[in-house]
């Protein structure tokens, strides 16, 4: 008998990768800039803990989850989370950490677990400047750099930057992230198969190398 | 001297889907479609290139699961039957078009004969070996050859800096086992970076990487010359952004080239356009239907239905090729002089990575393409000087040419740039438990890998009862190392978010997992099943030379 048809009769192998062994654990991913992605696990039934902890008020407790700017210290308003995950908002270029725990009306926030903490990509290009006098570049020179490169728009915002002389404005910064999104997008086009288009609907080719077409 | 660099890369990538049990398996046409449009074809331009004495350097990719597929000998086996069956299928269709649909004749012909090439190639030129062919070209100096993660994971949601720098380690372990020397350089499955991979990278050796273009634009400090130049980051690693013109100008759906009138269609098949008992003696043994790579048709038009596409005419593509060609060439060159107008002193560097079977699988006439570009580079080498990133990092070093360091922003050069394509609500399921073997087989690894590698060779006459079942401990380890690395491929993820194979890649995640779990439990028990662990051995057998040690918390050094 092959592995894998000896897989297939072991319906007991299988049925322990729908259910890992329970832990706790609390794993908190990126997505994109703006999106976490959250999962926990509880070794044990924590309404048990909160029963000698709380008595009976322990049933007015509901499992919620709450992130948490690492460097302000401020945890958002708590979601309630009634799975095992959650998808979570979140800002470009902060460090956040997740908590599970469990909410009451009236009754602060009671953590039960923490996740791995994560940082979240910026989305828009850097104020800084090298140190480094060979990699100094003023804001115009970065500007036409990136003019040069194919990201006009993008450019616009740098030089507003300069030196942090002036903030840009939130129609600037939005216009180089639309500039950035919109190269995406075209390229985001062909991340279906050339052409594909006006394929599309007589047959996704479940025979080919369907992870070739994914570019982006 | 130049106005600029460009630098061409092919990343060529399949999953590892090998299925002993089932020959005719619909996954394992991804290889065999891929080593006759695709791979041989590349070899045989890379070698015309090479012999014609044209310098038009570039890095190709080959990630392992990929090089274990084209060294194992069942699939070889199986490639070289299919090729014989597709190629009688192609000499019926020769003379069925000649008779009774001349209009394709033309397309039956170019059928025809690629796949006569693709035979002699595979076995009289390369001797059915294309790794080896791959590593000739690189020793005759034609090619650089960097890797890629061991099974193609998308590193930064590998949850523990064991199982990511084990990814790195095994995959630098495979190269040298492939191509006799480490690495150069690495392709991060997807371009997918974060934080900390850099430490990992440096600690195998490992030179350069390629990362998307907003990964240094978004990094910090700004990029003095853009995405023109390769960066450092802290760990010294040098990594090379994507440009996005070439990239475009390739790829785009609406603009690229691929897309022109003229080149042969994808999406016509003989394989669904054919009487089901006419194929049937080419199909397997189920006679489903599936694409054969035989096609008649040419795009013909953006909007123009399936049903109304034109009959292909391999020359007039040809001649689009070449002028695609000049125009790509011509571009670069274009793209270059107008940076140096920018740069200074820093001559620019252009930096166009693809996936590699985009050439000659969804773009036919692609490796063609890849030629003409090469030799016209060649031509224009006053103007344009084609390197790879090692050569450009050799030459830097050699005229004292500074790098900036940066820290680059996590990205990736999937669907809106980041990992959305692997973590999304379609596959989000995967990680809990990916996370978990991860996890565990750190734990495993701490616990049971010893220093002595390939520890089972001495079971046999004589061993004593310990030093048997160290044997088999170690083997079970090693066979768990690699269940949860075929269950951490990037390539389930991104099938369950495409939706078009996700059953498939869900089951393989699936028994995966199950197999690890199963053998985990049996190792930590002390209750190893031997015949079911050979049975595992035997499917997914990649990575003869793995050493699970890369897993410890501590790996000694050589792991």
């Amino acid at each position: 008998m092959t592995a894998h048809a000896q897989d297939e009769r072991e319906g007991d192998a299988t049925a322990a990768v729908e259910s890992p062994a329970p832990r706790d654990e609390a794993r908190l991913l990126v997505q994109s800039p703006r999106r976490l992605y959250l999962y926990w696990s509880f070794a044990h039934v924590p309404r048990a803990t909160l029963r000698r902890a709380f008595g009976q008020l322990a049933d007015r407790f509901r499992v919620a989850a709450r992130l948490v700017d690492q460097e302000s210290g401020v945890a958002a308003a708590a979601t309630p989370a009634n799975g095992r995950s959650l998808w979570l908002d979140a800002a470009p270029g902060r460090s956040y950490r997740a908590e599970i725990g469990f909410v009451a009306e009236g009754l602060p926030f009671v953590r039960a677990l923490a996740s791995n903490a994560v940082e979240t990509p910026p989305d828009a290009i850097s104020r800084a400047t090298d140190g480094d006098e060979t990699f100094r570049t003023d804001s115009q020179g970065f500007a036409r750099m990136l003019a040069v490169s194919g990201f006009a728009q993008y450019a616009r915002a740098a030089e507003a930057t300069d030196d942090q002389a002036r903030a840009p404005s939130d129609d600037e910064i939005a216009a180089s992230v639309d500039e950035i999104t919109a190269g995406r997008a075209r390229l985001a086009a062909a991340s279906s198969p050339p052409h594909a288009a006006s394929s599309a609907s007589f047959r996704v080719a479940p025979s080919s190398m369907s992870r070739v077409a994914r570019r982006a | 001297m130049p106005v600029g660099f460009f630098s061409l890369v092919l990343h060529a990538h399949l999953p590892f889907v090998r299925h002993p049990e089932a020959e005719g398996c619909l996954e394992e046409d991804w290889l065999y479609e891929a080593i006759t449009e695709v791979y041989l074809p590349l070899l045989a331009a890379l070698a015309r290139l090479r012999d014609e004495g044209t310098k038009a350097r570039l890095a190709v990719s080959l990630s392992p699961t990929l090089c274990e597929m084209l060294s194992d000998d069942l699939l070889r086996a199986r490639y070289t039957r299919r090729l014989a069956n597709l190629l009688e299928l192609a000499g019926k269709e020769l003379a069925r078009t000649f008779r009774e649909e001349p209009q394709f004749h033309l397309a039956a012909r170019d059928n025809f004969e690629r796949l006569r090439a693709a035979q002699k190639l595979w076995d009289a030129v390369y001797s059915r070996d294309l790794v080896a062919a791959f590593r000739r070209l690189q020793d005759d100096g034609a090619i650089e050859i960097t890797t890629c993660a061991a099974t193609h994971a998308l590193l930064p949601l590998v949850s523990t800096e064991e199982a990511r720098r084990a990814q790195i380690r095994i995959a630098a372990a495979n190269h040298r086992k492939h191509f006799g020397k480490s690495p150069r350089g690495i392709w991060l499955p997807e371009c997918a970076y974060a934080a900390g991979l850099e430490t990992h990278l440096a600690g195998a050796d490992i030179e350069y990487f390629f990362a998307d273009a907003h990964a240094v634009l978004y990094g910090e400090p700004r990029p003095r010359y853009g995405v023109h130049a390769p960066v450092r980051v802290e760990s010294g690693v040098a990594a090379f952004a994507r440009d996005l013109e070439s990239s475009e100008q390739v790829w785009s759906a609406n603009v690229g080239y691929p897309g022109d009138p003229a080149y042969r269609e994808f999406y016509r098949d003989l394989g669904w356009d054919a009487p089901l008992e006419y194929l049937r003696p080419h199909l397997s043994p189920d006679a489903r239907r599936r694409d054969l790579g035989l096609k008649y048709h040419r795009v013909t038009g953006r909007d123009v239905p399936l049903d109304a596409k034109l009959p292909y005419d391999p020359e007039a593509a040809a001649a689009r090729v070449r002028a695609h060609a000049q125009h790509f060439v011509g571009e670069r060159i274009r793209q270059a002089r107008e940076l140096s107008g920018v740069m200074g002193a820093r001559a620019p560097l252009v930096v166009a990575p693809y996936d590699a079977e985009l050439f000659g699988h969804w773009w036919h006439e692609g490796v063609e393409f890849l030629e003409c570009v090469l030799r016209l580079l060649h031509e224009r080498r006053a103007e344009i000087a084609c390197v790879t990133p090692g050569d450009y990092l050799d030459a830097a070093a050699a005229n004292a040419l500074p790098l900036q360091t940066q820290r680059l922003s996590a990205s990736s050069w999937g669907e809106e740039g980041y990992f959305k394509v692997w973590l999304s609500d379609a596959n989000a399921w995967l990680y809990p438990r990916q996370h978990a073997a991860e996890a565990r087989m750190t734990a495993l690894a701490d616990r049971f890998s010893t220093n002595e590698v390939n520890d089972d060779a001495t079971v046999g006459a004589g061993a004593t009862d310990d030093s048997a079942s160290s044997a088999l401990n170690s083997r079970a380890l090693r066979q768990c190392a690699r269940e949860l690395l075929l269950a951490q491929s990037s390539d389930w993820a991104f099938q369950i978010y495409r939706g078009a194979t996700a059953e498939y890649a869900a089951r393989r995640f699936r028994t995966h997992v199950a197999r690890f779990d199963a053998l985990a439990g049996q190792l930590e028990s002390g209750a190893l099943d031997e015949r079911r662990l050979a049975a595992v051995e035997r499917e997914d057998n990649l990575f003869a030379e793995l050493d699970p040690r890369a897993f410890r918390t501590r790996p000694e050094a050589g792991a």
